[in-house]
């Protein structure tokens, strides 16, 4: 349920960008930015396609730090998956 | 375009036969936050908290979970806070919605995002938490200083409204179809949504995926797979609306009610918000969510997001040098009701003819019942 985890821009490229989240590298678009966003920057990204605003460095630190946690927790259980939706 | 996203995603497995679905199973490829997530927490930084991490609806999951702490803490928040938070709520609401429109409809039709338009309800929507709070402490718990910016909301309502009608509805939103004028206001040549109505009728669609869901009731029982099917969103909060309920008679809640109660709400938050100012000038208080009391730990707040119900549940505790802190945190968001077993999502689909492309098809009902979250569609 609308969990966002703020990705960093690594490369730009026109209105495309390459983010990388956990080590996660993936190539979103910019077009619907409002704001201008240059490497380093955080964004959040919907419906994993799309960045749709950018978050100060110390916002993005501080779910990061959150999300790592929950991705710790989440490695050290069995698999994942179930029916329903959490 | 993209790699898997570390927020992971649902996916919606269907299969089929002969033309016909004749199941979907839900998997969640999420990463699952631990429940102690929060635990330890001062309870005035739960809000923050939480709207930082489901930032995509930041601003109903940080009131919604405002209110609980405020609701376990038995705080008394003034009519005029509680006014100007449902506003934001309706923001955001209007916001999500016109993402639907400018994003989702156009990629069901193989056709591109309408971006300038998204860009400007975006602008005038974004932020507008500084607007009424510009100490920026919307979320403090008991309300924060509160100080209306008339000139400010009026600006972004008209600039919202502009947007909405050039971008979304073709028009005046007085102009959206009354009963029996569907096939006038969906044209081919239209705005996105427009142009969705139109492929509707055109490929018979209209009643595609009806349920027989009813709307969430307030106080809704869980786990009973023969019972109720509930929706929550738009189309649940409109049920009444006249013209929905011509709709629901001539098509049932397919993809045509799903589409224009989203449009039906659109101009109904863009009136709210438009007619906050005389609101705000009376002092009193909008319609509140109902919420669960208290009872001196335990506080239970809901809110209607964009995409439906959603619920916080805080237990507190105390602590000897922070005070009240989280001592159980809880939440139910709308996607738990119409993507479950035995949901919408699932009651829609089985049995209902697939078409030449039943993925495309499934896409629609998902559009429709708005998720939230990313999702990959497969056939088995």
């Amino acid at each position: 349920m609308c969990l966002a985890i703020p990705s960093q821009i690594v490369a730009i490229n026109g209105q495309m960008a390459d983010v990388e989240c956990f080590g996660q590298r993936r190539t979103i678009s910019l077009m619907l930015m409002n704001e201008p966003v240059a490497v380093g920057d955080y964004l959040v990204i919907q419906s994993g396609s799309f960045a749709i605003e950018k978050v100060d460095a110390g916002a993005a630190a501080e779910a990061l730090a959150f999300f790592a946690e929950a991705l710790e927790s989440e490695a050290s259980q069995d698999g994942a998956t179930s029916s329903g939706v959490q | 375009m993209t790699a898997a996203a570390p927020e992971g995603q649902i996916v919606i497995g269907f299969r089929h036969e002969r033309g016909r679905f004749l199941g979907v199973a839900i998997e969640n490829r999420r990463p699952r936050l631990p429940p102690d997530l929060f635990q330890g927490r001062p309870a005035a930084d739960l809000a923050p908290l939480v709207s930082r991490l489901f930032s995509i609806c930041r601003v109903a999951q940080g009131l919604c979970a405002l209110e609980a702490v405020e609701r376990a803490l038995a705080l008394v928040v003034p009519a005029p806070v509680r006014a100007a938070r449902r506003m934001l709520v309706a923001a955001e609401t209007l916001l999500e919605h016109g993402g639907r429109a400018s994003i989702d409809y156009p990629q069901l039709l193989g056709l591109a995002p309408v971006v300038a338009g998204y860009k400007q309800l975006r602008r005038a929507l974004s932020g507008l938490e500084m607007v009424l709070f510009p100490d920026g402490d919307w979320l403090k718990p008991g309300g924060g200083r509160l100080a209306f910016d008339r000139d400010a909301w009026a600006d972004r309502l008209a600039e919202a409204r502009q947007a909405v009608e050039e971008a979304v509805f073709g028009g005046s939103g007085t102009d959206l179809p009354q009963s029996g004028g569907w096939l006038d206001w969906a044209r081919p040549d239209g705005t996105p949504a427009q142009r969705l109505g139109a492929y509707l009728f055109e490929a018979g669609l209209a009643g595609f995926g009806a349920s027989g869901a009813l709307p969430l009731p307030p106080k809704p029982l869980r786990g009973a797979a023969e019972g109720p099917c509930y929706l929550t969103g738009p189309l649940a909060r409109l049920w009444d609306l006249p013209e929905i309920l011509v709709l629901r008679t001539e098509h049932g809640i397919g993809l045509l009610a799903h589409l224009m109660a989203r449009l039906f709400e659109m101009e109904a938050v863009l009136r709210e918000m438009e007619g906050f100012v005389r609101v705000f000038r009376d002092g009193s208080s909008l319609q509140e969510e109902a919420g669960e009391g208290s009872d001196g730990s335990v506080g239970i707040a809901t809110v209607e997001a964009a995409r439906g119900r959603l619920m916080h549940q805080v237990t507190l505790g105390r602590d000897g040098t922070e005070g009240a802190v989280v001592e159980n945190h809880r939440i139910d968001a709308p996607t738990e009701w119409n993507f479950a077993p035995g949901g919408p999502l699932e009651r829609g689909l089985i049995d209902r003819p697939t078409g030449e492309d039943p993925s495309g098809r499934l896409r629609h009902l998902v559009v429709a019942l708005d998720p939230c979250v990313a999702y990959r569609i497969e056939a088995r």
